[in-house]
């Protein structure tokens, strides 16, 4: 039997989590226990990412398992309303109103998580649309902002209240590059004071961004640690040649038209310093090979 | 003590302006329109008028249908008491347009109260909570259409004939067998 601490400080806890759709188990069996940190859920489309966010932002209830978020058990109504105001959650397709201006949305998302002393809600609206950058765009209709502002829309809205938890699927979908640098930097403040779980299928956002990666194929998990260990797990199993080896477990052709392979490298081979990809494909073609 | 007003409150004028009020306002022109040519013609309203009923019930149904309601998961205010005030919202409107309408309709339309309206719009609200994900909405304003189809194109006979015209020979039953319905679904 699984126990789980109860302490108040707890950002996460979850054992035995599992949840099926249909009969496909999106997610089976995960073990977690986060607090404090971003931390990074890497994975294929159709791991379990998602799912086991939407578990995490008591959007989904578990199948089977226990899971505690902030210390509470979001199964019981009045804990899960307690959770909910300590929580920010940005969904995959977040929905907006074309017709709202992106004050007027993060307004509205305001009031709907109790803020409200109007003069005080404004303030904070005003501050996280300054944090993502939208300070100037803040009166224009949403209809008329692009599929990254939007994302920035939806991600301001998460930030209110400054939140303990903050459950993000995948942040970084539409944003250019200064504008993930601007979201690393925002993250990390986050998580000073509170728990942040992004999922991402781009591995150099973890290495920017992450002090813990999960990684997940076909609702399980593969490995949990942090980027630095997973991506020591390629030290001598990447390679370099000039032609495709069969024997590698994955290869691709790099841009000065070498072929890069990760796996058991043959005798004689010019290994190459590996990366957090080269440690993140190893280790999801072994658990595809389980 | 907090002295704010809640934040259902709150919420009622951006929530409404986030309905969809298009659809409403369409179908207030033409429900108008064809009724008063129907009265100007001598012809009965009868037919009419239930029809409208179906129709503004479907519209009512829709107003569940919002386009943030994934962002909008994890919000404390449940979801319950924001159905029920974009519900509040769209039932202002178009009960008064019903009445609008039986006022065109004249005398003869006395016998056309708001229960078939009401119990045909809480029937596709009832079945919009209960079916999962915002398909829910779909399904269920094409509930009090279906219910009229049923009722009216297909000759049924005993058992089957009462229950396709239940919700206009015991529409506030119905109504309060789909309220049950609704509050026992609040959580969903």
């Amino acid at each position: 039997m699984t126990i789980i601490d109860a302490r108040p400080e707890a950002g996460v806890r979850v054992a035995g989590l599992t949840k099926s759709f249909g009969g496909v188990h999106a997610v089976r069996d995960v073990e977690l226990d986060l607090a404090g940190g971003v931390v990074g859920l890497l994975g294929p489309n159709g791991a379990g990412k998602s799912t086991l966010l939407r578990m995490l932002s008591t959007v989904l209830s578990p199948d089977a398992g226990r899971i505690r978020l902030l210390g509470l058990d979001p199964q019981m109504p009045a804990e899960r309303l307690e959770i909910r105001r300590r929580l920010g959650f940005l969904p995959q397709s977040p929905g907006l109103y074309g017709g709202f201006t992106a004050h007027e949305m993060v307004d509205y998302v305001a009031i709907l998580k109790e803020h409200t002393d109007p003069a005080a809600r404004r303030r904070e609206v005003v501050q996280v649309l300054e944090a993502v950058g939208l300070a100037d765009l803040m009166h224009r209709k949403i209809r008329t902002l692009s599929g990254g502002m939007h994302q920035r829309v939806a991600l301001a809205a998460a930030l209110l209240g400054s939140p303990q938890l903050l459950v993000l699927d995948e942040p970084a979908t539409g944003l250019d590059p200064e504008q993930r640098m601007k979201l690393r930097g925002l993250l990390a403040d986050t998580a000073k004071s509170g728990t942040v779980v992004l999922s991402t299928h781009n591995t150099s956002e973890v290495a920017a961004l992450c002090q813990r990666v999960v990684v997940m194929r076909a609702g399980r998990i593969l490995y949990d640690g942090t980027p630095r260990a997973l991506q020591s797990m390629a030290d001598g199993r990447v390679w370099e040649a000039d032609a495709p080896d069969p024997g590698a477990a994955r290869s691709w052709m790099t841009a000065e038209g070498r072929y890069r392979h990760v796996g058991e490298p043959p005798s004689g081979a010019t290994h190459v310093l590996p990366t957090l990809e080269d440690g993140y494909l190893l280790v999801s073609v072994s658990g595809a090979a389980q | 003590m907090n002295t704010f007003a809640s934040p259902l409150v709150q919420a009622a004028r951006p929530t409404s302006r986030a309905m969809p009020w298009r659809p409403l306002a369409a179908a207030a022109v033409l429900l108008v329109l064809v009724l008063a040519l129907l009265r100007a013609s001598g012809q009965p309203v009868d037919t009419f008028l239930t029809v409208a009923a179906a129709a503004l019930a479907g519209l009512v149904v829709g107003a569940l249908h919002d386009p943030a309601a994934t962002l909008l998961a994890t919000v404390p205010v449940p979801i319950a008491h924001r159905r029920a005030l974009r519900l509040t919202l769209v039932c202002v409107p178009v009960l008064t347009l019903w009445w609008m309408l039986t006022l065109v309709a004249g005398p003869s339309s006395a016998s056309h109260g708001p229960g078939p309206l009401m119990a045909l719009a809480a029937s596709g609200v009832a079945v919009a909570v209960w079916m999962p994900s915002q398909r829910g909405v779909l399904v269920g304003v094409s509930v009090p259409l279906a219910w009229y189809a049923l009722d009216q194109l297909v000759p049924w006979t005993g058992v089957a004939a009462d229950v396709s015209g239940w919700w206009r020979t015991d529409p506030w039953s119905v109504t309060a067998c789909a309220v049950l319905l609704l509050v026992a679904g609040r959580r969903r």
